[in-house]
């Protein structure tokens, strides 16, 4: 029976494989040193936090040592963690760094894991060692309650062309999607049909007066911008006049990202849905009950699911260890370590 | 646009998941293509011609699919329904799919206006060991398991499998596997450090088992019994028949702290080391350690640095196979945790490695490697893609 | 208006005429020059800006054929998957300093744009169009931004590699930044008129302010008719500027811009009005010399005819000797020596008149106070015959003869003394003592004084006095006599009695005061001599009362006058002023 292994890691693999050919000191891990990560988000709360992913993942094996509200966290190696004691001393964080910055940082050696953007997973040189967890982050359009009318959001959802997107901005990172779910982890996903539909688009948008079809589409993070202008490409197309603005309050939809935040599909569905200002699914038992469940809250086209991407990071080659996380994209540093002094 | 075809990692298996109850749990395809032939009959009408279309987008492979094509259809008849593609009454599409827990059969029927989607799932079976290749240096798979394995050895009365949880006495089988005798918990009172070791050191029927910050000492006849306490006494490092070094393993950590001490009595406190062996130069006796910055330093039999070699990995074992100079260093190669490692077997000529042997390929990290024999040595390594440990006994056979 | 004045005004009109029309003809052949140099600086900066123009599709095409054969274009021709290069055309743009860039694949689908970049997989069909791109250079084209629509001037490119190909097409637009770079002489400025859009449309105006719209529309309406070049000069004075109109046409010859090249007017209009204020000054200057020179040469030529009019209003005022000097030979020496004779023969005829009239007042004085003593003296001689016949006749009536007589000599006597005082009256006739004299008052009181003899005479007065009048510098006592004198004349004019109106209205600083009766009137002889001494048409009086009112009237440097018609009374009527 062949073996099972997801396309995200089998480039990881290649990367590694590639890296196996240099050669590479002790192989057996060290204790001590310092893992120096970087991330574009900024949690400006007093206090580090404690739910979602990434930094509260930390919390199993590491103790927070130095918390700087928005800028930096230090977490320190706890004595008495689960499975021992991890082998770094201490996980720097940087928050609020632009991706471009962490690149440049990655590059230069002065930080060891740092974010990768939409599209990037494609473009890292080869023997880049990599990290990407399984589709987890739902890209969607979702819609403000003041948009009333159904066919301008059915419009928008027909006009959207995926696959150009995915292709290109997104380098084929992740895979285009018409469902809440992934497919990885609903095994359906494929039933929401994702193709653009133009003329379609065209039709509806022709029905409905001229006032309604200026509609504002907001996209906080930059990275997506590219994205939303696609998109405002595509609906153009159709007849509709998307502007894109910065600011999502206010806007008539926006560009959302939400994640998955269970393996368990229902438990996923009902989390996203709460995520999405949808109605809570009903408790489903069966992969077809599910299914009837997700398409109940994306008939009226409130939400339209675009991509399901993964967590990509660029990792320093003095890295080493297994990926640093898990296919939710969960951080797991304690099996880390890291090699030689930073440059 | 059907989503891409993904292939799960395994090691999702481990992690709890997800499993459905309900009408359309079947237990196999056959079941699940049952499930759904009786919804099709009862959609489409007896008797009525349906046509089908068939699509994978799992991980499985064409004869899964032709499985799931057969099964399919033969509930179609048994229901009354006939495949045909001239004016069906309804139109059927079959995909083969699957999710981290289950595979799934997704059947998308259209009758007129009318639309339906029935699935039926099962649960995916573990996945088996995949058969490896053979290498240079001979080896031969001794034990897998999921848990790690510190280390085995070969008492008259099977094999025992340190485990950082348990020592497991496995008696031999007439067809060659092991059953498993007796298992006896580990409880070390505290947590043990990451990338934990484990020495066993078997004499006659009893043993010693080293592991960090405990020494334990069983017997493993007449049933295998084990007795743990604290403690910090050294670990016995045999290295081929001859040379043995005690040396203090960190309570904490993944090595050797640094006091050691040679059979002849000479006591030092080094810097701290992964793993020692000994070799013979020109009859010389020298001692190999392999330190934490990655090098192996070559001692002369006073512990004095006379080298070092900067191309192995972090573990090192030596035999003393009458070839190759009388005295060879298995060492493996250096790289990171999580790639395919190597074995090879050098010699130490001018306090330099002499390849003796083709390096033996694993397709995961080496995690432990102990010297067994004089010409053999015991190397556990990990799977990167199932995550299991395989125990192998590397053994420097000469002449190939 | 005086002779010297209007022969100044002669001159002076002359001198102004023939300077404005040596001014302005000088000014106007001085302008037509400077303006056919203007015309040929424009023409030659126009001609230098067409080149730069030119010059700037030059470097697109440098830059364009750049990156079509650059190692990153011939990779993206033949990259199996292009969709990672879908960002290049922004640093290639940035790096070749284009503003537009588009990389499109062989089969016409978008690689990457720089301007647009969601743009990608989009088809730009026009590059697969059968076309020499090299040869063609730059050109116009209309571009589509995410914005709206634009003009721009672009140049393709291709790359070729294992049979695949990459269109390379690159670029500026057309907006205010690009006409900003280019580099124009001072007082040039340059507008483009993007002709994107079917009619007129103010938005499309580059590079000008909102006032040029109205002024250049017609001159674009112009150009999108003819499609060809057009230069007019708009707007007037400093403001004004030569537009040369450019036709900017595509790669298929449809008219996509305007060009409109302006040079200001206003250099050659400051030029103009340098040259106008120097003329303007030069004849200024020239029409000040005329004047005063027509001033000197007016005084000279009037001097004499002055001094003659002067002497002829001397001669008019009565100063009959006033001469002329007479220096000059020509026709105002004629005059003046013509006029020295006149004065001469009109001073010896006076006096010859006043002689005769003082041998006329003389005679008539003797005449008239012959008749008053003769009256008086009849009677006394009669009394005194009566008187000696009464002694030698009846000389016991002698004592009443004596008494009777005597009294009739006394009365007579008296009479004669009345008749020697008024002649020495009038004779002795004292100056006024000016002082502030209130005429209502005087009137009224006098009117006063005559109510008995009025009311015998039954005539009825009425005195309309003027309220406003005030007092007037008079001597209150000889005007009183005047007055006296002029009512005693109305009663006398109005023996069956009438009304006497006394009024008196203000003057300015004076006074009119008419006294008016409804006698029988005056004829013109009488009013003419009225005012004669001894001249009465009374039966009695000695005629004097009016000729010393006249006197009084003259001596006050009043006039008095006198209106009448027989039958209509009579008016007289004294000014003071």
């Amino acid at each position: 029976m062949r073996l099972m292994s997801s396309p995200w890691f089998a480039v990881r693999n290649l990367a590694l494989a590639a890296l196996a050919a240099t050669a590479a000191a002790a192989t057996r891990p060290h204790y001590g040193g310092t893992l120096y990560v970087e991330i574009r988000q900024s949690f400006e709360t007093p206090d580090p936090p404690t739910t979602g992913y990434g930094m509260p993942d930390l919390a199993q094996a590491f103790a927070i040592t130095s918390w700087e509200a928005g800028r930096r966290a230090v977490y320190a190696a706890g004595e008495n963690a689960p499975g021992g004691r991890p082998f770094l001393d201490t996980v720097e964080i940087e928050m609020a760094r632009p991706l471009r910055d962490q690149s440049i940082d990655l590059e230069l050696g002065k930080s060891d894991v740092v974010e990768l953007g939409p599209g990037e997973l494609r473009r890292q040189p080869a023997g880049r060692k990599v990290w990407a967890s399984a589709p987890v982050r739902l890209v969607a359009l979702v819609f403000a309650p003041r948009v009333e009318d159904a066919r301008i959001r059915e419009a928008l959802a027909l006009a959207v062309d995926r696959a150009a997107i995915h292709n290109v901005l997104l380098q084929r990172q992740g895979e285009v999607s018409a469902a809440l779910l992934p497919q990885w982890l609903s095994g359906y996903a494929f039933l929401f049909p994702a193709a653009a539909d133009a003329a379609r688009a065209r039709t509806l948008v022709a029905g409905l007066p001229a006032a309604v079809r200026a509609i504002s589409l907001g996209v906080e993070d930059a990275a997506a911008r590219p994205i939303a202008e696609r998109i405002a490409l595509n609906a153009r197309d159709a007849g509709l006049a998307v502007s894109v603005v910065p600011q999502v309050a206010g806007a008539d939809a926006r560009l959302a990202e939400v994640r998955i935040s269970s393996l368990d599909p229902a438990l996923a569905l009902a989390g996203m849905a709460v995520s999405l200002g949808l109605p809570e699914p009903p408790r489903a038992a069966s992969p077809e009950a599910l299914y009837a469940a997700e398409r109940a809250l994306l008939e009226g086209f409130r939400v339209i699911p675009l991509f399901h991407l993964p967590d990509a990071y660029g990792v320093n080659p003095r890295v080493k260890g297994r990926p640093g996380i898990t296919p939710l994209g969960e951080w797991r540093f304690e099996n880390l370590w890291v090699e030689g002094g930073r440059p | 646009m059907i989503a891409a075809v993904k292939r799960w990692h395994a090691v999702l298996c481990a992690l709890p998941f997800f499993i459905p109850s309900g009408a359309h749990a079947a237990d196999d395809v056959n079941g699940a293509a049952h499930d759904l032939a009786r919804q099709t009959a009862v959609f489409a009408g007896p008797g009525q011609p349906v046509s089908v279309e068939y699509r994978n987008v799992s991980s499985l492979g064409p004869a899964e699919l032709g499985q799931a094509r057969g099964a399919f259809e033969a509930a179609l008849k048994e229901a009354g329904l006939r495949v045909s593609d001239v004016a069906p009454v309804a139109e059927l599409r079959l995909t083969l799919s699957e999710n981290q827990s289950q595979y799934l059969l997704v059947e998308e029927a259209r009758k007129g206006d009318e639309r339906q989607v029935w699935m039926a799932a099962w649960k995916r079976a573990e996945p088996a060991a995949a058969a490896l290749p053979g290498m240079a240096l001979d080896r031969k798979l001794v034990w897998e398991q999921e848990e790690q394995i510190l280390d085995v050895a070969f008492p008259a009365a099977g094999m025992l499998v340190l485990s950082p949880s348990k020592v497991a006495l496995y008696t031999p089988r007439e067809n060659g596997s092991w059953a498993l005798g007796r298992a006896v918990p580990l409880a070390p009172g505290k947590p043990w450090p990451r990338d934990v070791r484990g020495r066993l050191r078997v004499t006659g029927a009893s043993f010693q088992a080293f592991l960090p910050g405990v020494e334990c000492g069983g017997a493993a006849e007449p049933s295998l019994s084990i007795e743990c306490r604290a403690g910090d006494q050294p670990w016995v490092l045999e290295s081929g028949s001859h040379a043995t070094l005690l040396a203090n393993f960190a309570a904490t950590r993944n090595y050797f702290d640094g006091r050691v001490a040679t059979g002849n009595g000479l006591r030092k406190t080094m810097a701290p080391f992964y793993s020692a062996t000994s070799a013979a130069e020109q009859g010389r006796p020298l001692w190999l350690l392999a330190m934490l910055d990655g090098r192996t330093q070559i001692f002369d039999a006073w512990l004095e640095t006379v080298g070092a070699i900067a191309s192995w990995g972090s573990d090192i074992a030596g035999t003393e196979a009458s070839c190759g100079g009388g005295s060879q260093v298995l060492a493996t190669r250096p790289g990171n945790a999580g790639e395919p490692d190597a074995i090879q077997a050098f010699a130490i000529v001018n306090r330099a490695a002499t390849p003796l042997t083709a390096p033996v390929e694993f397709a995961g990290p080496v995690t432990a490697l102990w010297p067994m024999s004089a010409t053999s040595a015991l190397a556990v390594v990990r799977d990167p893609l199932t995550g299991r440990y395989a125990a192998y006994v590397i053994t420097v056979v000469c002449g190939s | 208006m005086t002779f010297r004045t209007r022969l100044l005004l002669v001159f002076t009109v002359a001198v102004v005429a023939s300077v404005a029309l040596v001014e302005w003809l000088v000014t106007d052949s001085t302008r037509q020059a400077f303006e056919r140099m203007e015309t040929q600086r424009v023409n030659g900066l126009v001609a230098q800006f067409r080149k730069e123009f030119a010059e700037r599709g030059q470097r697109i095409v440098r830059a364009v054929d750049g990156i079509a054969a650059s190692e990153a274009a011939i990779n993206i021709a033949i990259a199996a998957d292009d969709s990672p290069y879908y960002n290049e055309a922004a640093s290639l743009a940035a790096a070749h300093g284009l503003g537009l860039l588009e990389l499109v694949a062989g089969d016409g689908t978008i690689v990457s744009s720089a301007e647009w970049p969601a743009r990608f997989g989009y088809q730009e069909d026009w590059l697969r169009e059968p076309a020499d791109w090299e040869s063609r250079g730059a050109f116009l084209r209309r571009e589509e931004l995410p914005d709206g629509v634009t003009l721009a001037l672009v140049a393709v490119g291709t790359a070729s590699a294992g049979g695949r190909q990459l269109y390379v097409a690159g670029g500026q637009q057309l907006d205010r930044e690009f006409l900003s770079s280019l580099v124009l002489p001072e007082g040039m400025r340059v507008l483009l008129y993007r002709n994107l859009e079917a009619g007129f449309s103010a938005a499309e105006l580059v590079g000008g302010r909102a006032e040029d719209v109205p002024r250049v529309q017609p001159l674009i309406a112009q150009v999108q008719q003819r499609k060809r070049a057009i230069a007019r000069t708009l707007g007037s004075g400093a403001g004004a500027e030569t537009f040369h109109a450019l036709p900017l046409t595509g790669y298929q010859g449809d008219l996509l811009g305007v060009l409109l090249i302006s040079s200001s007017r206003r250099e050659l209009v400051e030029l103009e009005s340098v040259l106008r204020r120097t003329g303007m000054a030069v004849a200024a200057a020239g029409i000040l010399l005329g004047m005063a020179l027509s001033w000197w040469a007016t005084a000279h030529v009037t001097r004499p005819v002055l001094r003659l009019a002067e002497s002829a209003a001397r001669v008019a005022a009565g100063d009959w000797g006033a001469t002329v000097a007479s220096s000059s030979a020509g026709e105002i020496g004629q005059l003046a020596r013509a006029f020295n004779r006149m004065t001469r023969e009109l001073v010896a005829q006076r006096e010859r008149l006043v002689q005769a009239e003082r041998v006329a007042a003389w005679r008539e004085l003797a005449r008239r106070l012959a008749h008053e003593l003769k009256n008086p003296l009849f009677p006394l001689q009669i009394t005194v015959e009566n008187m000696q016949r009464a002694r030698e006749r009846s000389p016991e009536q002698f004592d009443e003869v004596f008494r009777e007589g005597a009294a009739t000599l006394l009365a007579e006597l008296a009479n004669l003394k009345q008749i020697v005082a008024r002649f020495s009256d009038f004779a002795r006739m004292p100056a006024p003592e000016m002082q502030p004299v209130s005429f209502n008052e005087l009137v009224s009181d006098t009117l006063k004084l005559f109510e008995p003899q009025l009311a015998q005479a039954r005539v009825r007065a009425d005195a309309a006095l003027d309220a406003r009048l005030c007092p007037v510098q008079a001597d209150p006592e000889q005007m009183t006599r005047v007055l006296r004198n002029l009512i005693l004349n109305a009663i006398d004019a109005m023996p069956e009695g009438g009304t006497l109106t006394v009024r008196t209205s203000a003057l300015e600083g004076g006074v009119r005061l008419e006294v008016s009766d409804t006698g029988q009137g005056l004829t013109p002889e009488e009013c003419g001599r009225l005012f004669t001494p001894y001249y009465t048409t009374k039966a009695h009086g000695t005629g004097l009362g009016l000729a010393i009112v006249q006197s009084v009237v003259s001596d006050h440097h009043g006039r008095i006058s006198v209106e009448s018609s027989p039958g209509k009374g009579a008016t007289f009527r004294i000014e003071l002023a």
